[in-house]
């Protein structure tokens, strides 16, 4: 039955409660948005990445009873995917090799029409040296920068999953795209 | 996609995985009370926090109450050198660190992250600061900062302000007027550690006597007397208030001094050369003259 097809990830969240099979809609509805959200972050490895996710769901099975309805069932769950993401480098002790960049042009049109400065926009950019850039800079300013013009996650949003204040996610992306253009910059 | 139709996916699906393994491992939803007693207890640890604070400042303005402003003149080189002893050094730490922590407390709490830092810094300090006002008016500060003494790295206020003020080389004596001749033309001083001196009051002025009266606990500015140890030319004299203690300040009257009949034992005479050589002497004098104006 196609019902549950409308229902909001959060009403499906509440409903797994109860009935633990509801929980496997979320992972189809996820799955795919946060293997590509977990290998941008840097776990570039597909085994990896997919355990991974694993861990991701699971987890967020496990604390589905924290999960806060003042918050879209979205960013609580890619807080996970973060969360999971770190501590796998940490148990790794692995440096991200690499920012899994598809070929998107629509990514660098984001960047580039975000940028404040008119250097990046003009630069010529391309997804390769994108990717290289990116896992040269500071962590703090890579989430953000992914967060929003990979995943396309509004401010609000990037608060909710990186726990930090609005107005900390504002500060982080304008340092972050000076960051980014400096390695730009020397990469060319 | 429904729930039942997950049941018949690829077995390597993903969902399919995640179903299995939640049924192997027996995985189960933790409990809500779990969450709710874990942010429960991270604004417990910010309200803790910020009490120990409040008990830092509670100290500091003990401290900085008790300092001595008014005599550093006498007690000190000069301002610079009385600033870097009166610095709470410890209590400014304490404060510092239990603000720290209070912070990252209040971070872990469910929505405490989107509270901007300077906000949440603004809160736990303003916090601490009305506590600990509210510590120091009812009078436990004293208390706070004597137990503080136990650690080897800290000095009570008090216990410094009594070894700063126990230094006849440096024409510096206080502790409790503990005999009086009859004629006030001297009175016997126990200092805080106990030693006996001799104090000579020929050089002080009626205004003193008001003090001797009224106060058995006082300091002294003076002159050592070189020709007989144990023996102090009173300059100036000052009571030995503390302040921060529980209950109103009271002025008991010092049994041993009775000048209701007039004191005129106390002239106002030109000074022998005795006092003029001590340190602030015309700090002091400047000081009693406008006392006796007002």
């Amino acid at each position: 039955m196609d019902s549950d097809a409308h229902l909001k990830d959060e009403s499906i969240a509440k409903r797994a409660l109860t009935d633990k099979n509801s929980f496997a809609i979320l992972v189809e509805r996820y799955e795919a948005k946060l293997l590509r959200y977990i290998k941008r972050l840097g776990v570039f490895g597909q085994e990896d990445a997919e355990d991974v996710l694993q861990n991701t769901f699971i987890n967020a099975y496990r604390n589905l009873n924290s999960f806060d309805s003042t918050l879209s069932f979205s960013s609580w769950i890619y807080r996970i995917a973060h969360n999971e993401s770190v501590s796998f480098f940490r148990k790794t002790r692995a440096r991200p090799q690499g920012h899994y960049v598809e070929n998107n042009e629509d990514i660098l049109a984001r960047i580039k029409d975000g940028a404040d400065t008119s250097s990046l926009a003009e630069q010529n950019l391309n997804l390769k040296t994108l990717s290289a850039a990116l896992a040269k800079i500071d962590r703090k300013y890579r989430d953000v920068l992914v967060l929003r013009y990979f995943e396309e996650h509004e401010y609000k949003e990037i608060s909710d999953i990186l726990k930090i204040p609005k107005s900390t996610v504002g500060t982080l992306l304008r340092r972050g795209k000076t960051a980014l253009q400096k390695q730009l910059k020397k990469s060319t | 996609m429904t729930a039942k139709n997950t049941q018949h996916q690829p077995g390597d699906s993903m969902a399919h995985k995640i179903m299995e393994r939640i049924d192997d491992e027996n995985i189960t939803p933790v409990p809500r009370w779990r969450f709710s007693a874990r942010n429960g207890i991270f604004w417990s640890l910010w309200v803790l926090s910020v009490l120990v604070g409040a008990v830092a400042i509670s100290a500091a303005i003990f401290s900085l109450a008790n300092s001595g402003f008014k005599y550093y003149v006498a007690t000190h080189n000069g301002f610079i050198s009385f600033i870097f002893d009166t610095i709470p050094y410890l209590w400014i730490l304490l404060l510092t660190l239990f603000i720290i922590v209070a912070l990252e407390n209040l971070k872990h709490t469910k929505r405490g992250y989107k509270i901007p830092l300077t906000l949440l810094l603004l809160v736990s300090i303003l916090a601490s600061l009305f506590f600990g006002f509210l510590i120091y008016l009812l009078g436990f500060a004293p208390v706070i900062d004597k137990t503080a003494g136990s650690l080897p790295f800290h000095e009570p206020v008090m216990e410094h302000q009594m070894k700063i003020w126990t230094n006849p080389e440096f024409g510096l004596l206080a502790g409790e007027i503990t005999s009086v001749d009859p004629e006030l033309t001297s009175f016997t001083l126990t200092t805080f550690e106990g030693e006996q001196w001799e104090i000579l009051t020929d050089e002080l002025r009626l205004q003193n006597e008001e003090i001797l009266s009224l106060e058995s606990e006082i300091r002294i500015v003076g002159v050592p007397d070189g020709e007989n140890a144990d023996t102090f030319f009173a300059c100036f004299i000052f009571p030995w208030t503390v302040a921060g203690m529980p209950g109103p300040p009271h002025h008991e009257k010092n049994p041993r001094i009775d000048c209701e009949q007039g004191c005129e034992i106390f002239p106002d005479p030109p000074r022998s050369t005795k006092c003029k050589d001590v340190r602030p002497y015309e700090f002091f004098t400047k000081s009693n003259k406008k006392n006796v104006n007002e």
